[in-house]
């Protein structure tokens, strides 16, 4: 859908101090912009980026963390997107497959960095981070234990556990976005709390917030 | 909500203070290809990847030498600054934003700003409260984006003057050279703006104007730029698609005259224009955008029927259109501000905000949502809309309410 240059009155050109007139974005649905991008239109691409890029990070923040790769896994998802954007079946689902698309990236990502873990000089605790310096010291600490307790845990049951309790999914979203039935989901978060609570309890900053819960399993 | 959820929920509210203190989002865009070969077999793209690998490796030094850098800013005085930093222009004099190409943004005294993304090609600057004169370098490359309230102008290289005023809702840009192009409320699709003219919009009341230089109103139309001294009827309502001046344009022997009333200010009179021809005849024959301005006049007479009446058909005839989704906010605002229905208003705002994610009004919806799920007694929603709202728009007009709902959801 075309904007407003190519709707200007004939003869209302722009200034001559501008050397270029840029082609407007893209307007539309979802359903429409997967139209748009199958039919290479232009802009189309920057619409996607634009209108997603934010949920997209935030689902590889959810499941990875805040790390120094965060921004490369993003690239990663958007350029998978484009690269396979035929193979989406339900236009108006686009956010769910993006969803989908990022868990998956994640996932490879976590299932790289413990293949070669032995190869790491250092702990996976001190791999780069985004810098956290402007959080409080309970802040940081609560978001690094966090992510130390489910790196732990393994993959499958790490991404069920973030995109439930992290990113507040449901759990038919939980579903759609690891591609598996809503029991497998279930069964998967049942172990990833159980083991997620047992290891939570040696560390005071996340033991308080969750003691209540933590009393429950108990009896 | 359990412990768990409510621990997840706190990690996630640090992991976007993060990520808005880490932005990447923009140079992220910028590497993405305009051109991808879609549907790649996965073995083609692996024996591609390879040979870009290789290449790379030998490339990547020469890359790094001739990659364009960031320009750098100075502000006022100082060199060394952070993006996302608060800058607060001083009450006596402006405080001026250079860039390394020759670029400025003049700070108009007690305004605020902040710098958010920057790159080899322009800058991202959000104008938070009072104006500033802009001053941008042509290039055929540029790219610079104000946000501005609502509003968003893309700048290839031109100067203006442009301001936003919160509490009032209101906008203003002037053209001294060059063009723009702004896009927000009542210009979803984007207007370009020229030499000269100067663009206002009063958002809380769905009215904007454009005024070219030397224009002369010959209808007797208040003078918008006075409109706030003034005890008057509201400004004509302007139709964002055909018109460029508050006042009306001469109607032609053919002109339909409730139109006409309605972009006068004369609400009642025009929708008992529409009544003497049937509502329902007049609605099922009008464009999206008359259907539209009926709403809109209905809306402003405070009569809800007949607002509520076109806003439905709007939704009705042009289905998943943009004319649609402003049907859906209008009648969420409709229902908040003069009805006091908050879960109608929910409603609405979630359809508005479901039809058009990235939307011109996202902000303004998802704020208003806020406030009607816990107007509504819906706290935990108020809260859900709180942490989207937070992370999309972490100072926007709502920021503070939406953390005192997050704030209060915890007690």
């Amino acid at each position: 859908m075309l904007g407003a240059v190519a709707n200007r009155p004939r003869g209302k050109g722009l200034s001559a101090d501008v050397a270029v007139v840029r082609p407007l974005k893209f307007v539309g649905d979802d359903e429409a912009l997967v139209k748009a991008l199958r039919a290479h239109h232009p802009g189309a691409g920057e619409v996607l980026y634009d209108r997603h890029a934010n949920h997209v990070q935030r689902v590889l923040a959810r499941v990875v963390g805040v790390d120094a790769e965060l921004p490369e896994l993003l690239h990663d998802v958007f350029v998978q997107a484009l690269e396979s954007i035929h193979s989406i079946r339900d236009g108006a689902r686009l956010k769910a497959w993006l969803t989908s698309l990022a868990v998956f990236t994640a996932r490879g990502c976590i299932r790289r960095r413990s293949r070669r873990s032995w190869l790491r000089f250092r702990a996976p605790e001190n791999l780069p981070e985004q810098s956290i310096d402007t959080l409080d010291s309970d802040a940081r600490e609560e978001l690094r234990t966090t992510y130390r307790l489910l790196e732990q845990l393994p993959v499958d049951l790490r991404i069920a556990f973030a995109l439930r309790f992290i990113a507040g999914m449901e759990l038919t979203e939980v579903a759609e976005a690891c591609r598996v039935s809503l029991s497998t989901v279930k069964r998967r978060l049942a172990r990833a709390e159980r083991l997620f609570l047992a290891r939570a309890r040696r560390h005071p900053v996340l033991a308080d917030r969750l003691d209540p819960e933590l009393s429950r399993r108990r009896r | 909500m359990n412990r768990l959820s409510e621990l997840g929920e706190r990690i996630a509210e640090i992991q976007d203070r993060v990520l808005c203190e880490n932005d990447h989002l923009e140079e992220v865009r910028q590497r993405i290809p305009r051109d991808v070969t879609p549907g790649l077999s996965r073995r083609r793209r692996t024996v591609l990847a390879a040979a870009a690998l290789a290449a790379g490796i030998a490339m990547v030094t020469f890359f790094l030498m001739s990659s364009p850098r960031p320009l750098t800013i100075a502000v006022g005085e100082a060199s060394d600054f952070e993006i996302g930093a608060w800058i607060a222009a001083p009450a006596a004099e402006s405080l001026p934003i250079r860039f390394s190409d020759g670029s400025t943004v003049y700070l108009d005294p007690l305004s605020g700003a902040r710098i958010t993304s920057i790159t080899a090609y322009g800058a991202r600057v959000l104008l938070e409260r009072g104006s500033a004169k802009v001053e941008i370098i042509p290039r055929e490359d540029a790219e610079w984006r104000l946000d501005v309230g609502p509003f968003s102008v893309r700048v290839t290289g031109t100067r203006f003057h442009v301001g936003w005023s919160p509490g009032q809702e209101i906008f203003s840009l002037k053209m001294m050279s060059g063009s723009v192009l702004v896009s927000g409320p009542m210009v979803p699709r984007g207007r370009v703006l020229s030499a000269g003219e100067t663009f206002r919009a009063w958002v809380g009341e769905n009215r904007m104007e454009i005024v070219s230089p030397g224009e002369v109103l010959r209808d007797p139309a208040p003078d918008a730029s006075t409109n706030t001294e003034r005890d008057e009827p509201p400004e004509p309502i302007v139709s964002s698609q055909n018109t460029r001046r508050a006042a009306p344009k001469p109607a032609g022997p053919t002109a339909p005259l409730w139109q006409s009333l309605a972009r006068e200010g004369r609400y009642d009179q025009a929708l008992d224009a529409v009544q003497r021809m049937g509502i329902g005849r007049v609605l099922a024959r009008s464009t999206a955008a008359d259907i539209l301005l009926l709403g809109d006049a209905a809306r402003l007479a405070g009569r809800v029927g007949p607002a509520t009446h076109a806003y439905n058909t709007a939704r009705r005839r042009f289905p998943r259109s943009d004319a649609a989704s402003m049907a859906a906010f209008s009648l969420g605002r409709m229902a908040f501000d003069q009805q006091r229905d908050f879960a109608q208003a929910s409603r609405w705002l979630e359809v508005y905000l479901d039809e058009k994610p990235g939307g011109s009004l996202e902000r303004e919806a998802m704020g208003r949502l806020i406030e009607a799920h816990n107007r509504a007694g819906a706290s935990a929603k108020a809260s859900s809309v709180a942490r989207r709202y937070l992370a999309r728009y972490p100072n926007g007009p709502h920021a503070r309410y939406a953390k005192n709902a997050l704030a209060e959801t915890r007690e």
